[in-house]
């Protein structure tokens, strides 16, 4: 059963093309700096940061006595601690997304990341959102959890309002080890979706949006005097949809992505946009492979 | 008011569903779409609330009930009864020939004429209908029947008189056939009377009144103008003239003609009352040109006292001269200014006109020369094998009068000159010569005039035999000849007076059997010779 599901979601090919890569942090996490906390997982490969003057309750162990010898002052050696990576998978689970197979695509993409995250040793979670968070599949790490994590993904229904920001925000706060955070969204929220990803900013973590859209969401199949239904809230707009108005409907789905992606570029918010009939094995194994992916 | 179809108005039950059509709304599909955050209400869909509140938005379905009223009123055809005059309607007929041109009233007879035509019409009731015919070469109804007073003031105004005779008469007839019996009408008609319509014309019609302009006639004019060129020479032209004073007083004017601005003849004529002049001016002249006709007088009308003619400029004959060699021919074709030559040796001409006009042949013997217009100087045609020339020369009985290359004039060496019998017959064996090439006409006048009586009984035989198959036109006094045509046409001062067969004419014992037994008596029911005479002479 679990491997009849992962083979439904991805090719061995593709597997065994992930797992060659692993998930690259564009920052190291504070915290993570040896001595500053302790670490759950000693002797582990430890590298050479920085120097730091003494400080009383320093460990002497790590006090480098040959620039004592040659200044007559404490310094303690820092380490970059080769810690694991926490890694979220934030997952859009709203109605809209269900518009166009959006969270169906969605949900592959982030068990594509997971396997990645999961073959590499790191500690994964994933969570569902809509107006907060709505499930959530606890952190874990190793590669056997990736059959219950590939389950979780897919029983996701879309379904309920959109609460990015609010959803977004708990998240930021109860999280206790920030890292990395993919949020996987259509940002289709009437209330917006900035507020939400400056908070997991403001929490450290390093966060990427990968900005899944529908083909009919890009390029309307539809046209002619039409009421036009809104997934989430049900309000019901009236539309003549011609040459004229399907311009107009380009112009502003242009405005929109360029908000989101120049909000995201100025706060250091990896953003990658991709419209759900492209295949994922393209866009993991191509586009991803240059900012997350390594 | 009343209207004349009030069931036009059942036409405005449309608006009921012209207004429900307005209550009807675009029946939308509906589309689930991801959010409508993008998708904008277009601004055309209006939010429906109470239903006058709608109406009241949308100008259109006003301006649609509006446009039903007017609809049903037009169709329902309104008409208002008013008491008013009984119509009186006026025709207007306004003569524009040339002689209305004439300036004895000031400015012109024309401009008197419309000027009384507009005072007319301007006098005239609102009520009055007025129609304005204009009487040309053919009568012009400038302005129908109508009481726009000012369509028929503008028409008056648009009246101009051009140089071409009138025909007011048949204006008149227009006008009352237009009006019909109604004897309300009246027809007013202005004219200077040069062209007084005749009496049988209707014109004694209550209903028309006549309005003349112009006080007098004082004009000498040309009335005929014509070119002729001379018989004789090419170059020399005639001018015919006729000038005529219409005045009642003698004038005295000089007369000029003119070619191109080169005075031809200058003349100073005196005419007395009602005369009219022929003249005759004979000039020369090369070339065309505009002849120029002037009479320097001063007069009421101005029009008639110049006439133009066009000269066409001549074109010469082309001649084309195949000769070996013939200096006086040549010289003879080139005294004619008329004529532009061209020479070709013999060699060079392949037969046929070749676009000239006449083509000479002189002492050459083409193979074949077809229709066309030849003069065959020492030349005959070569196409025709000598046999057959034997032969017609046989059955002509010319055989032996002379060898075939004999040229038949005396002035050439070796020629020779024939007698009228002994010519006849060439002629008549040129004749059956064609005849044997396939000439399909035959036209024999007095074939055998000059040759004794037992001659042309043999000859008439072998010709008759020879024109077989084809048609024979023949013309003769002797009733002996004429007898075995199939057809008899009896000619009397140039009438035709019988016609027939031999036999039926004989059988009608008309002027044809007369003349038959007198002539047949002279030589006797066995043909026994006498002398040839014509009895009819």
């Amino acid at each position: 059963m679990a491997s009849r599901t992962v083979q439904e979601f991805f090719t061995p090919e593709f597997l065994a093309r992930l797992e060659r890569l692993s998930l690259v942090s564009r920052r190291p996490f504070r915290g993570r700096l040896t001595g500053e906390r302790k670490s759950p997982r000693k002797g582990q490969s430890v590298e050479f940061f920085d120097y730091r003057p003494y400080g009383v309750g320093d460990d002497l162990r790590y006090v480098d006595w040959n620039i004592f010898g040659r200044l007559e002052r404490l310094h303690v050696k820092l380490f970059l601690d080769e810690e694991d990576l926490r890694v979220h998978l934030l997952v859009d689970a709203s109605a809209s997304m269900g518009v166009g197979g959006k969270l169906a695509y969605a949900a592959r993409l982030a068990a594509a990341l997971g396997f990645v995250a999961l073959v590499s040793l790191e500690r994964v979670g994933a969570v569902l959102l809509r107006d907060r968070v709505a499930q959530a599949w606890p952190a874990a790490r190793g590669r056997r959890h990736f059959v219950t994590l590939l389950e979780f993904l897919s029983r996701a229904r879309a379904d309920g309002a959109t609460g990015l920001n609010r959803a977004l925000e708990s998240y930021a706060i109860g999280s206790r080890e920030p890292g990395v955070a993919v949020v996987l969204s259509d940002l289709l929220d009437p209330a917006g979706f900035e507020r939400g990803l400056r908070a997991l900013v403001e929490r450290r973590f390093d966060v990427h949006v990968l900005h899944v859209l529908a083909r009919e969401d890009v390029d309307p199949p539809f046209g002619g005097d039409l009421r036009l239904r809104d997934s989430e809230t049900a309000e019901r707009r009236e539309v003549t949809l011609d040459a004229d108005g399907l311009q107009a409907y380009r112009l502003r789905l242009q405005r929109f992505l360029d908000g989101a992606e120049r909000f995201c570029r100025s706060h250091e918010i990896g953003y990658r946009r991709v419209v759900s009939d492209t295949s994922i094995e393209q866009f993991v194994l191509s586009e991803l492979k240059e900012v997350m992916l390594a | 008011m009343t209207f004349l179809s009030p069931f036009a108005f059942a036409l405005l039950s449309l608006a009921a569903p012209l207004l429900l059509l307005y209550f009807l709304k675009v029946r939308r599909r509906e589309r689930t779409v991801s959010s409508v955050l993008l998708w904008e209400s277009t601004p055309r869909d209006r939010q429906a609330s109470t239903a006058f509140e709608r109406f009241q938005r949308d100008p259109l379905l006003i301006l649609q009930l509006l446009a039903l009223l007017a609809l049903a009123l037009a169709l329902a055809r309104p008409t208002a009864s008013v008491l008013g005059h009984g119509a009186r309607k006026v025709v207007v007929v306004l003569d524009t020939s040339a002689s209305m041109k004439a300036t004895d009233v000031a400015p012109s007879r024309f401009a008197v004429a419309k000027k009384a035509a507009r005072a007319l019409v301007d006098r005239l009731s609102l009520g009055a209908e007025v129609m304005v015919i204009e009487a040309g070469v053919n009568p012009r109804v400038s302005a129908p029947l109508s009481r726009d007073h000012d369509r028929a003031a503008t028409a008056l105004a648009g009246a101009q008189a051009h140089d071409v005779p009138s025909r007011l008469a048949e204006a008149v007839r227009t006008a009352r056939a237009l009006t019909a019996d109604d004897p309300h009408a009246e027809i007013q008609v202005f004219t200077d009377g040069t062209h007084p319509p005749a009496e049988g014309d209707g014109l004694g019609d209550p209903r028309i009144r006549w309005h003349g302009v112009g006080r007098r006639s004082d004009n000498v004019g040309i009335t005929s103008f014509a070119i002729r060129k001379d018989y004789f020479s090419s170059f020399e032209y005639q001018a015919f003239l006729s000038l005529v004073n219409f005045g009642k007083t003698e004038r005295s004017f000089a007369f000029t003609l003119e070619l191109d601005g080169k005075t031809l003849a200058a003349k100073s004529l005196t005419l007395g009352p009602d005369v009219r002049r022929a003249m005759v001016v004979p000039f020369g002249n090369q070339g065309g040109g505009v002849v120029t006709a002037r009479l320097d007088v001063t007069d009421d009308l101005v029009a008639d006292n110049v006439a133009y003619a066009v000269l066409p400029p001549p074109r010469k004959i082309a001649v084309l001269l195949v000769t070996p060699g013939n200096l006086f021919l040549e010289k003879e074709l080139r005294t004619d200014p008329q004529v532009s030559l061209q020479l070709r040796p013999p060699d060079a001409y392949g037969g046929g006109m070749e676009g000239f006009d006449v083509v000479v042949l002189d002492s050459v013997n083409p193979p074949r020369i077809g229709r066309g217009r030849y003069v065959l100087v020492n030349s005959a045609p070569g196409d025709v094998p000598d046999e057959v020339i034997e032969r017609a020369l046989a059955e002509a009985g010319a055989t032996g009068l002379a060898g075939l290359d004999t040229v038949l004039a005396r002035g050439y060496p070796g020629g020779t000159d024939l007698s009228g019998g002994q010519w006849q017959r060439i002629a008549l064996a040129r004749a059956l010569c064609a005849v044997q090439l396939g000439a399909g006409l035959v036209l024999l006048d007095e074939p055998t005039a000059q040759l004794d009586v037992r001659g042309e009984a043999e000859i008439f035989d072998r010709i008759l035999a020879a024109t077989r198959r084809t048609t024979t036109i023949l013309i003769s006094h002797r009733f002996s000849t004429v007898r075995h045509a199939d057809r008899i046409c009896v000619l009397e001062h140039g009438k035709v007076v019988e016609l027939g067969t031999h036999e039926e004419l004989i059988a009608a014992g008309g002027r044809y059997r007369t003349m038959f037994e007198l002539q047949a008596s002279r030589f006797g029911d066995d043909g026994e010779p006498g002398a040839s005479l014509d009895v009819l002479d």
